[in-house]
This record gives C-alpha cells, structure tokens and sequence, in this order.
C-alpha cells in the first residue's frame, strides 16, 4: 500500500485545519471508549455498544480519508486515484466480511465440518426445552471429532454444535446438561457478546488492554445456572466438564 | 537419512498395542466396548481409550465410522489392516530404515543372515 499512497496527498489533507480536528475527535472518542471499556463501570449491553463505537472511531479518518482525499500535484493523481480506491477497497471488505461473517458462521462450520442432524431423543429434547422457555429454536449439528466439545452459534437461526467425543464420553443425563447448557447461552443471546469480543480483538490495536473476559464468564455462569436450573441438579453438568477436563488432560499426555 | 513417510511405523504405546489387539479379534467395536473389554485386565478410564483410538485413527492403523445410538452418537472402530499386513508393513518399514541408514552393509547382512 505505501507505494501506492502519495505522502504529499496525506500530509496536505491532514494539515489542513478543519480534516485535523475531525481526525484528531475520532481519535479522541477512540480512546474514551477504550478508557470506558477499561475502567468505566458500564452495563455488559453499554460495553457492546462501546466496542462498535470504538471500531467505528479507529477506521472513521480511513473512510473520511477516502471521501474527501484531493490531489494537488497532477502527476501523482493516478497514485491517489489509486489509493483511494484501495481504502474504499479495504473499508467494504471489512464491513462486508463482518456482517457475512457473522451470517454465516454457522454455514461455514457446516460446510467445513460439521454436518445438521436429527436425533430421535436429542432433537427432540432441545424442541422440548426451546418450547418450554421461550427460547429460539436450535438445529443440531454434529462435528466429525473424537474431541469432546460443545458450543452454539445463533444469528438468524439458532444451532448447536456438538462433537461425537462429547456424545460418546457422556451419559444422556449429562448430555442433556450439556445441551441445556448451550441453550442458556441462546437464550441468554452470547453469541452476539462472543462475536463482538472477536472483532474487538481483530480491529482494535488497544482490545488486549481492554477485553470481555470477564463479561464471558459471567455468561458461561448464567448457562451453567440456567442448566442447573432447568435439571435441578449440578451433579451432571459438574461430572460432563469433569470428563472433559480429563480427555484434555489424556490428550496432552 | 531419509524420513519414513507413513506414521503407520511409529512405536505404539502398550495402552494402544493392547486396543488394536483386541479390534484385531473383535473385528468392529465401539469405545465403550473396547473400555469394557480392557477394564478387566488393566486400570484405565474411558477417556484414555478414547484418545488412544484418536490416535491409532490418526495413525492410520484403525478406521470409523459414526453411527447413531439411543443416547446420541458414537463411532465404530475397526482395524485399517488386519494383524498379519500391519504386521508386514512394521517389518517393511524397519528394513527400509536399515537399508537407508546403513546402504549396502545392511543388504550384505541381510544376504549373509538369509542364506544361512
């Protein structure tokens, strides 16, 4: 890209008066941002809406950049051209990789790994379960691994991700933990939290000052609470992540 | 020295020798039968049996093949190649590790040790 921008371009659109404050306001509200995310004491739905300000504040004097670049010098207007075709470039690619992205997670897992299935008692049971607390209704897929591992994704549908390590470990009742767990994150909608976290982290030259580790775990504690819940007992969801631990463990070794 | 190219010669460990011995016999199994075939004879957890078929899976020495169950899914596991061609490949491994570190001292002893 250094090629490709005029320095010249750069420097007489960043000096002038009027395109400085404006880059200096973004840069600014970038970091109020950051400093909310690291030290306010904000809601986990405020944080969210914090993380997409700060994006928005980090690539705004790129996009601004490219909408109003101007070249004084003729000779290089091929280069600026140029330039401001690759911004517009870099800036579409990565507002549509984002909403692709988040659209079709699912699909791409699928197409990569896993395949939807229907389970006589295991369908049947997130059916159950979704009916019951109004929560979205989930497929099911299966993951070609001897791994044992569970997680959900849930945009415009809702699907569950199991391997069939993790069915082959398990007992139903602690299947059913398990399943009820990855339900409590649909219901409790943290895909959306985990998605945003990822994009922070991608984006973001300051996301490793200022992450949502902590917000994460509280969600991993509400779909543990809201499986116990549910099943009236710990006891399986305690002796699935325990199984777990111990393949990790084996595998290690 | 040359590089052996399939993993099918690595050492195995005694927990995997003893799980491809018993699919040898048994032909097609799942985990939980292996488990209980094995629990008799030594102290071992499921999930060791479980990482130890991963392994020999991706060893290349057992296949599988997922099947549905009552309770979800499961794999069927079952011998890549039946005990005498595993057992050819190991000695025509070793011998091309012989013949590639040692070149014509391994082939003169091999004549020698043959003709006798």
């Amino acid at each position: 890209m250094a090629s490709m921008v005029c320095t010249d371009c750069v420097y007489s659109f960043v000096y002038e008066p009027k395109n400085a404050l404006i880059i200096a306001s973004a840069i600014a509200v970038a970091l109020f941002c950051f400093i909310m995310l690291k030290w306010g004491k904000a809601s986990q739905r405020t944080k969210i809406y914090l993380i997409y300000a700060h994006i928005f504040a980090i690539i705004f004097p790129f996009v601004y950049y490219a909408f109003n670049s101007t070249c004084a010098a003729s000779s290089s207007f091929f280069f600026c051209k140029n330039a401001q075709q690759f911004i517009y470039i870099i800036i579409l690619t990565l507002l549509s990789s984002i909403t692709i992205g988040y659209l079709l997670t699912p699909k791409l897992l699928h197409l990569s790994k896993s395949k939807e299935v229907r389970h006589p008692f295991l369908s049947r049971f997130i059916e159950n379960i979704s009916k019951k607390y109004d929560i979205k209704k989930s497929s099911l897929h299966l993951v070609d691994s001897a791994k044992p591992f569970a997680f959900s994704i849930s945009t415009i549908k809702a699907h569950i991700f199991i391997s069939i390590g993790l069915a082959e470990l398990l007992t139903r009742k602690e299947m059913e933990s398990v399943l009820l767990h990855e339900l409590g994150h649909i219901k409790n909608r943290t895909s959306f939290l985990k998605f945003s976290s990822l994009l922070h982290k991608a984006i973001s030259p300051f996301s490793h000052f200022a992450t949502l580790n902590k917000e994460l775990g509280m969600e991993e504690k509400k779909a543990d609470d809201f499986a116990v819940s549910a099943q009236g007992t710990g006891r399986f969801l305690k002796s699935a992540k325990r199984k777990v631990e111990v393949f990790e463990g084996a595998y290690l070794s | 020295m040359k590089k052996t190219k399939s993993k099918l010669f690595e050492k195995l460990s005694p927990l995997e020798n003893g799980i491809i011995t018993i699919l040898w016999q048994c032909e097609r199994m799942y985990v939980r039968d292996i488990y209980n075939k094995l629990k008799g004879k030594r102290k071992v957890a499921l999930t060791s049996i479980a990482v130890n078929l991963d392994r020999l899976y991706k060893k290349g020495i057992v296949g599988r093949k997922v099947e549905a169950s009552r309770g979800g899914f499961r794999y069927l596991y079952f011998p890549a190649k039946n005990q005498k061609e595993y057992e050819k490949d190991v000695i025509d491994g070793v011998v091309n590790k012989l013949i590639d570190r040692f070149g014509r001292t391994a082939v003169s002893y091999f004549n020698e040790r043959f003709s006798k």
